[in-house]
C-alpha cells in the first residue's frame, strides 16, 4: 500500500516536470494530497484510526472522551466541554487523570478502564470539573481495535449522576449519624419498651443494647424524684410536648449521676404516638467542677481573679511537680504604682472598676496555663508555671508593662497607671510558694527604692544574664536593619576531581564595635526569641540575591546551601522559599537547603510533607549533623534527602579514633545505600580527608581547602578554578 | 579492553565479550589486581574467540585465564545486525551484532512498560514504601520512566522541571500513580523479542554514566541527570522513532536534550564515552575520557559496576515471560 502511493508520487512528479500553470498546480494538489493520506498513516497507524474515531464522535451532543491505550485523551466532544467544562484544546492530550476526583476514599485503586477486562462497561466513578465541583459520573467504556483486533484506545461515554442517595443508604447514614452520636440515645415503643439505644447509652449507663432492649427507661430509676416529676416526664414520652430538664439517673454500677435530657416522640401520620426518644448527656463531671468552685472561696471579689490562699495552694502544687519534672517556673510580683492617689481623688468606685480592667489586661497577656492572682489592695502576682529557659520570665515581665502603656478609660477619665515587677525563679530562688512571693515583693521593693518602674530578678545572676540577653537581642535586631549581618560561603570539593561543586552559605554579624560576633553566640538568642524566622528570611533571601549577581557577571557557581531552622519549618515555607527564588529568578537546583535532626521534634508526620513539597519543586535537602541526634535509620529512610553530612565532631576522630571511624563508615554505608551523596564537615588535615575518599565520601568542606570566605573571594576561587589537591 | 554483552540463542544476556587492544600492557596488571572483574567473570562467562585471543602477547593471556576468562571456538560467535537473519547456524551460542537496535516489528506497541515491573510497582505502592524503593524499579526500566515523566508533565503543566525520579513521584502523589500503573498493567505489552538484550544495554549505559559522572566530581543532581541520559538515549530504538520526538513530551533540562541530541557538554562527553565502549572504538574513548578527567583504570572499574547492576536488573526483570 504504502509503496504503491509513493511510486505514484513519483509518476506525478515526473508528469509534472513537463506542466506549467493551472495543470501543474493540479498535478501538485494531486502529490499533496497523497502524501498527507501517507502522513496520517505511516507514523502511527493506531492514531490514525483513533483520530477517525474521534472526528465522527465529535459532532455528537453527549459527553464522549476518545483516549488511547496509554489513558491521553484524543477527542473530545462538545458535550464533554459542557460537562467538564474543558475546552477540546484543553482536554485533547491531557492524560485522562487529570479528570479524576481527588477524594482519596471514594475510589481507591480503581481506574475504571480495567473493568473491561471483566466484561463490565458500566461504572459509576467520581470526576472533578474544570470548575474544581466534584460529581459522580455513569460512564460506559467500549474499546477501539485495530485491524489485527489489538485495543488500540477507548471510548468513555459520560453522564452526570444527581441523585445518588438512595433510600436505603439515607436509612443508613441517619443510623451511623445515631450510632457515633456522643450524646446518650434511647428510643422506647407505644408500650414504653426500649427497643433500641446507641452505643453512648451503654458507655454512659453501663447497659449493653442486649440488656436494655425490652425493658422500660424504669431501669435508670433513681429513685431521687417524686411523683410528680416522674409524671411528667412520662406525659412527655406519651407526647404532651418535648420536654428538657435534668433527671438523676441510677447505673448498671448502682452510682446514680446528673443527666441533662431532652425528650421528643415520633408520630403516625393520624397524630398516634409510635416511638418516643429520650437524649440525654452525662453532667456529673460538669456538676462536680460547680460543686467545687462553690466550696472554693478562694476567689477576689473585685477582680474575679484567684486569691492569695488559692495562689499559695497551685504554685506549691506546682512546685512538687516541677521537682519531679526538673523544669522551672517563675513567680512575678507586680505592685502597681500611683494608684493610691487614682482612688483618692476620683473615689473608691473608680479605683475598683480600674484594677478589674488592669487584671483583664494582665491576663490577656498571659497563657492560659499561667496564673494570676489579686494578693493585695494594689499588688498581682502572676505565676508562670512552666518556663523553658528562665530568661523568658524577663520578657513575660516586659509584656505585662506593656499592656499598661494604653490609658484605661474609666468613668469617662482616661487614667494612665504604671507597675513594677520583682520576680522571683523556682526552684533555684526558694521551693515553696510563701518565699517566693515574699523575694519577688523585696525585688519590687527594691525598684520601687530606686525611684521607678519596671523589672527586677531577685538574684543578682539572673539580673545580669537577663541584661546581657536583651541587649543582644534588640543589637541584632538593629543588625537585621541595618545590615550588619553577611554572607561568607564555605566551599565544597569533590573528592574526585578536587574541583569547587557547592558552598555553604554562612551567617556572619560584623558588629559594628564589637568586631565579629560569632553565630554560636547570636544564633541561640535568635532561636529563642524568634528573631531566627527573620534571619533565616535574610540568609535565603541574600544568598538568592548573591547567586543572581554572580549569574549575571556571568560567573557559573556551583549550588549554595543554605541552612534552614526548625522554627522555619511550616507548611508555608515551600511556598515562600519559591517566591524568594522567584523574585531573584533564580532557579531551584542552584540553592540547596540543609536541616539539622532537631527538625524532628515537629514529628515526621509534620515535618515529611514539607520535605516532600520542597523537593517536588526541585529544590535539594541535606541532612546536616547526622549522627549526632536521635534521628533513626528508619525516618532517614522515609526522608527524601539527597546528601548527608557528617558532623565535624566525628570527623575530628578519623583515622585515630576507632569509635568515630566506625560511626564515620556506617553513615557512608548507609548513605550509599540510599543513594545519597556524603559530605564530610570540617577537614582539616591530609590524613582526614584520605580516609574519607577511600571511605566512599563524595565531597569534603573544612579548613584543608578552604575557610567560609567572603562572597568576592568565593567568586575569585570559582573564576581561578581552584582545586583541591587530591593527591 | 571493552566489554559487550552477547545474547543466547533465546534472544537473552549470556555472556560478555571481551574486546582487547594487543598492544595494551597495563591491562594485565590491572586484571590480576581486580577483585572485581574476577567477581564478574564468575557470574557471567567472559569468552574471546579463538583468533582474538592468539593474536594476544602471553602475558595478557595469562593475567586473562587467571581472572576467569574463557577462550571459545570462532565460530561459537555469530554476529547478526537483523533478526531476520536467523535462524542460526547450528554451532552458534552467543549473539553478537546490532540486531537488537533495529526499529520494533509494530512500534505502537513497543512503547508500553513492563507488566512485571509495573505489577511490583503497585505492591510498593499498596505497601507505603518509601520513595527511594519506588525511584529503584524505575530506574530499571526506561519505558516506565519515560511515561512517568511524560504524565508528570501533562497533569502539571506549567510546572517546574523534573530533574529527578523521586521528585516525578512526589509531584504524582501515590493516589495518582497507583491509578496509573493500573493503567499501565491494562495496556502492558507482549514480549519485545529485543527486549532483553535492549533492557541490558540501557541498564549499562544509564548506571556506567551515573558512576563516571561521579568519577568526573560531578555533584549528586548531574549523576542524575547522567543516569537519565543514560536511560533516555536509546527510546528512539526502543520506540521506532526518532529521539527528537519521543523527547518532545518531556520537559527535560536543557543539559540533558544537549547531552540526549547533540552529545554536547559534559553529559554529553560521557554519553560519547559509552558509546565509544559499546562500539569498542579504543581511541575514540580515550580522547572522551581524558575530556572528563577519568583515569583507564576507574572507567573500567565503572563498567564492571555497570554491568553487575544490569545483570540484577535483567534477573528482576526476567519474570516478565510468565505474566
Amino acid at each position: 500500500m504504502f509503496e504503491e502511493r509513493v511510486a505514484e508520487c513519483l509518476r506525478l512528479c515526473e508528469q509534472a516536470k513537463s506542466l506549467h500553470g493551472v495543470e501543474l498546480h493540479g498535478v501538485l494538489a494531486e502529490i499533496a494530497g497523497i502524501i498527507d493520506g501517507l502522513k496520517q498513516q505511516a507514523p502511527d497507524p493506531a492514531g490514525a484510526i483513533l483520530e477517525v474515531h474521534a472526528r465522527i464522535l465529535s459532532q455528537l451532543h453527549e459527553p464522549i472522551i476518545t483516549m488511547n491505550i496509554d489513558g491521553y485523551i484524543v477527542g473530545w466532544t462538545a458535550g464533554a466541554q459542557g460537562l467538564f467544562g474543558y475546552s477540546p484544546d484543553e482536554a485533547i492530550g491531557q492524560h485522562v487523570l487529570f479528570l479524576y476526583a481527588s477524594d482519596p476514599d471514594q475510589q481507591g485503586t480503581e481506574i475504571p478502564e480495567l473493568f473491561l477486562d471483566h466484561g463490565g462497561s458500566l461504572i459509576e466513578a467520581r470526576r472533578r470539573k474544570k470548575s474544581g465541583e466534584e460529581f459522580w459520573a455513569a460512564m460506559s467504556l467500549s474499546p477501539i481495535h485495530d485491524e489485527d483486533g489489538g485495543t488500540i484506545g477507548l471510548v468513555a461515554h459520560l453522564s452526570e449522576l444527581t441523585e445518588r442517595m438512595s433510600t436505603e443508604e439515607t436509612l443508613h447514614l441517619h443510623a451511623s449519624v445515631i450510632e457515633n452520636s456522643d450524646q446518650g440515645i434511647l428510643i422506647t415503643d407505644a408500650n414504653e419498651h426500649i427497643v433500641s439505644v446507641n452505643s453512648a447509652f451503654t458507655r454512659i449507663t453501663g447497659y449493653t443494647a442486649a440488656e436494655a432492649i425490652g425493658q422500660t427507661p424504669d431501669l435508670l430509676r433513681s429513685g431521687a424524684h417524686d411523683t410528680s416529676f416522674r409524671t411528667q416526664v412520662r406525659e412527655a414520652m406519651r407526647g404532651a410536648g418535648p420536654w428538657q430538664g435534668e433527671i438523676t439517673g441510677r447505673r448498671k454500677t448502682g452510682e446514680t449521676f446528673p443527666q441533662s435530657v431532652s425528650i421528643s416522640v415520633v408520630r403516625r401520620a393520624n397524630g398516634d404516638v409510635t416511638h418516643a426518644f429520650s437524649i440525654f448527656s452525662d453532667i456529673s463531671v460538669q456538676r462536680a467542677a460547680e460543686e467545687r468552685m462553690q466550696r472554693l472561696v478562694n476567689f477576689d471579689t473585685g477582680t474575679g481573679l484567684p486569691n492569695r490562699t488559692l495562689l499559695t495552694q497551685l504554685v506549691d502544687q506546682a512546685i512538687t511537680a516541677a521537682r519531679r519534672m526538673d523544669s522551672h517556673g517563675a513567680l512575678l510580683a507586680i505592685e502597681l504604682e500611683r494608684f493610691t492617689s487614682i482612688n483618692d481623688t476620683l473615689g473608691q468606685e473608680v479605683g475598683d472598676e480600674l484594677l478589674r480592667q488592669v487584671g483583664m489586661r494582665f491576663r490577656a497577656a498571659l497563657r492560659d496555663e499561667d496564673i494570676l492572682s489579686r494578693v493585695g489592695g494594689t499588688e498581682f502576682v502572676a505565676a508562670l508555671l512552666n518556663i523553658q529557659k528562665r530568661e523568658h520570665s524577663a520578657i513575660v515581665a516586659q509584656k505585662l508593662l506593656d499592656s499598661l502603656a494604653q490609658p484605661f478609660s474609666v468613668a469617662g477619665h482616661g487614667l494612665h497607671i504604671d507597675a513594677s515587677i520583682g520576680i522571683a525563679i523556682y526552684p533555684e530562688d526558694g521551693e515553696d510558694a510563701t518565699m517566693l512571693i515574699r523575694f519577688a515583693d523585696s525585688a519590687t521593693k527594691r525598684i520601687q527604692k530606686g525611684g521607678e518602674s519596671g523589672y527586677l530578678f531577685y538574684s543578682p545572676e539572673m539580673n545580669q544574664r537577663a541584661k546581657e540577653h536583651l541587649l543582644l537581642e534588640s543589637e541584632l535586631r538593629k543588625a537585621l536593619v541595618q545590615q550588619e549581618l553577611l554572607l561568607y560561603y564555605q566551599p565544597k570539593v569533590s573528592l574526585r576531581s578536587g574541583r569547587i561543586v557547592g558552598s555553604e552559605a554562612l551567617i556572619r554579624w560584623k558588629h559594628p564595635s564589637n568586631g565579629m560576633i560569632s553565630p554560636a553566640k547570636f544564633i541561640p538568642v535568635a532561636e529563642e526569641t524568634g528573631l531566627i524566622l527573620d534571619i533565616g528570611t535574610w540568609v535565603l533571601d541574600q544568598a538568592c540575591r548573591q547567586v543572581r549577581q554572580w549569574l549575571d557577571q556571568g560567573l557559573s557557581v556551583p549550588p549554595v546551601a543554605v541552612n534552614l531552622s526548625a522554627r522555619q519549618f511550616d507548611k508555608n515555607l515551600p511556598q515562600r522559599v519559591l517566591a524568594t527564588l522567584d523574585q531573584h529568578r533564580v532557579d531551584a537546583s542552584q540553592i540547596k537547603l540543609e536541616i539539622t535532626e532537631s527538625l524532628l521534634v515537629k514529628g515526621p508526620e509534620v515535618v515529611i510533607p514539607i520535605m516532600n513539597a520542597l523537593v517536588a519543586s526541585g529544590l535539594a535537602l541535606s541532612l546536616d549533623d547526622f549522627g549526632t541526634g536521635y534521628s533513626s535509620l528508619a525516618y532517614l529512610k522515609k526522608f527524601p534527602i539527597s546528601t548527608l553530612k557528617i558532623d565535624r565532631s566525628f570527623v575530628i576522630g578519623v583515622p585515630g579514633d576507632d569509635n568515630d571511624c566506625a560511626i564515620a563508615r556506617a553513615i557512608v554505608t548507609m548513605g550509599q545505600q540510599l543513594r545519597q551523596e556524603i559530605v564530610a564537615e570540617g577537614v582539616e588535615t591530609v590524613e582526614q580527608m584520605v580516609f574519607l575518599r577511600n571511605l566512599g565520601c563524595d565531597q569534603l568542606q573544612g579548613f584543608l581547602f578552604s575557610p567560609p570566605v567572603a562572597a568576592d573571594d568565593f567568586a575569585r576561587m570559582i573564576r581561578e578554578g581552584q582545586k583541591l589537591s587530591i593527591g | 579492553m571493552f566489554l559487550n554483552v552477547l545474547a543466547d540463542r533465546k534472544l537473552r544476556p549470556a555472556a560478555l565479550h571481551l574486546r582487547i587492544n594487543a598492544t595494551d600492557t597495563a591491562l594485565p596488571v590491572l586484571l590480576g589486581n581486580s577483585e572485581a572483574f574476577s567477581g564478574l567473570s564468575a557470574r557471567i562467562p567472559c569468552v574471546l574467540a579463538e583468533s582474538e585471543w592468539s593474536g594476544l602477547p602471553g602475558e595478557t593471556t595469562e593475567a586473562l585465564q587467571a581472572a576467569g576468562c574463557i577462550v571459545v571456538a570462532d565460530d561459537l560467535i555469530c554476529t547478526i545486525d537483523d533478526l531476520g537473519d536467523l535462524p542460526l547456524t547450528a554451532k552458534a551460542s552467543y549473539l553478537a551484532g546490532s540486531w537488537y537496535l533495529r526499529p520494533p516489528p509494530k512500534p505502537g506497541n513497543a512503547q508500553h512498560a513492563s507488566r512485571a515491573l509495573a505489577l511490583q510497582l503497585l505492591q510498593l505502592v499498596a505497601a507505603d514504601a518509601d520513595t527511594h524503593e519506588i525511584e529503584a524499579i524505575f530506574r530499571h526500566d526506561p519505558s516506565l520512566s519515560y511515561h512517568l515523566l511524560r504524565l508528570v508533565n501533562s497533569l502539571n503543566r506549567g510546572g517546574k522541571r523534573i530533574t529527578s525520579f523521586a521528585q516525578a513521584i512526589l509531584i504524582l502523589g501515590r493516589q495518582q500513580l497507583r491509578r496509573w500503573l493500573n493503567l499501565v498493567l491494562f495496556a502492558a505489552h507482549k514480549e519485545d523479542p529485543r527486549s532483553q538484550m535492549l533492557t541490558a544495554r540501557v541498564s549499562i549505559r544509564a548506571r556506567s554514566m551515573e558512576l563516571l559522572a561521579r568519577e568526573a566530581g560531578l555533584d549528586r543532581a548531574h549523576q542524575e541527570s547522567a543516569f537519565m541520559t543514560g536511560m533516555f538515549s536509546l527510546l528512539g530504538v526502543l520506540f521506532g522513532m526518532p529521539l527528537g520526538e519521543v523527547l518532545k513530551p518531556l520537559n527535560i533540562g536543557d543539559d540533558l536534550s544537549a547531552a540526549l541530541l547533540s552529545m554536547e557538554g559534559e553529559l554529553g562527553n560521557i554519553l560519547a564515552i559509552v558509546i565509544a565502549a559499546e562500539n569498542a572504538d579504543a581511541s575514540l574513548a580515550a580522547t572522551h575520557l581524558a575530556r572528563a578527567g577519568i583515569s583507564d583504570a576507574a572507567f573500567i572499574e565503572t563498567r564492571i559496576a555497570a554491568i553487575e547492576w544490569m545483570l540484577d536488573v535483567v534477573a528482576e526483570t526476567a519474570g516478565d515471560a510468565h505474566v
